[in-house]
């Protein structure tokens, strides 16, 4: 049996044989979606509803269940680590006041990237933490902003002032 | 059977394609204006709270003028000026380097900042905001 396939670039390939197609497969150069033309059937189908490769999508996709059953290693999600950082910084650094509008923004995709997929991603306290460091910087710099105006955005100097 | 083309392997671009490049123009963007605009000269630079209602120094201050000292080539006032700034823009734009040539040869990379080192990062903020305040450091201060 041969086959024809429309690869992601919108380019026809083969004829092929199943084994070559299988191969594919498990490269990741086609998927259940790829449109499929078998040399006996008369219009395209998705790869993923001919009977004949209905297992090995299930093989290279494996479920997220089994995926958590064999140890696969969850990875911290990087907006995680973005947004803690910028929560750190913009508490410790001048208030920083784009900075935690940016930390608020990392954490917020990473909650929603690591609810999404959590078979994958690791780091919900690090986002949430992010998070938190981010408002609390801008309730301080707003705080921090009345002590100025009150104080008439003059020397108000605690080191000056006998602190 | 005759040789055939394997079909290319083509995804979509992720989420953190976009942050990376949206992050990049912002970061020549703002280069772009501490180039050249003083921030000693010009006030329209947002001021730092901390220091203007306490006197100290934060871990950032002085942060804008290095940079402008940094694009300049003007290191030894950026080191002048917050030196921990200096280190972070060097580590990061070495690690920056090593990430792209990694990512262009389509090589394993990792995380481009591991979480682990958010510990070592966190201190090494704390002890430079706490150092630059002492007198006998003051050369860390702006």
């Amino acid at each position: 049996m041969l086959y024809k396939i429309i690869g992601a670039d919108g380019k026809e390939y083969g004829p092929v044989t199943e084994e070559m197609l299988r191969q594919w497969i498990a490269q990741g150069r086609v998927n259940a979606q790829t449109r499929t033309l078998s040399e006996n059937a008369t219009d395209w189908q998705p790869l993923g509803s001919l009977t004949e490769f209905l297992n090995s999508f299930a093989v290279v996709t494996p479920t997220p269940l089994a995926s958590t059953l064999t140890g696969t290693v969850r990875k911290t999600n990087g907006f995680a680590t973005g947004g803690l950082i910028c929560g750190i910084v913009s508490i410790l650094c001048c208030c920083g006041f784009p900075i935690n509008i940016l930390g608020i923004i990392f954490s917020m995709v990473a909650l929603s990237q690591i609810n999404r997929q959590p078979e994958i991603y690791e780091g919900c306290g690090m986002a949430i933490a992010g998070l938190v460091l981010s408002i609390v910087s801008i309730v301080l710099f707003v705080v921090l902003l009345l002590i100025n105006i009150a104080s008439g955005g003059s020397n108000f100097h605690w080191s000056t002032n006998g602190f | 059977m005759t040789q055939v083309n394997s079909p290319k392997i083509k995804s979509a671009p992720s989420i953190g394609f976009f942050v990376t490049a949206i992050l990049g123009a912002t970061f020549l963007g703002m280069a772009a204006v501490v180039f050249f605009f003083n921030p000693s000269a010009y006030g329209f630079y947002p001021i730092c709270l901390f220091h203007k209602l306490t006197g100290l120094n934060c871990p950032g201050c002085g942060a804008t003028r290095s940079f402008y000292a940094v694009v300049h080539g003007n290191f030894q006032s950026a080191l002048k000026d917050n030196a921990l700034f200096v280190c972070v823009l060097a580590l990061a734009g070495v690690r920056g380097a090593w990430y792209a040539q990694r990512k262009i040869f389509r090589k394993p990379v990792g995380e481009f900042f591991p979480a682990k080192m958010l510990w070592p990062l966190l201190i090494a903020v704390v002890v430079f905001g706490l150092l630059r305040n002492l007198p006998m450091f003051s050369f860390l201060s702006p």
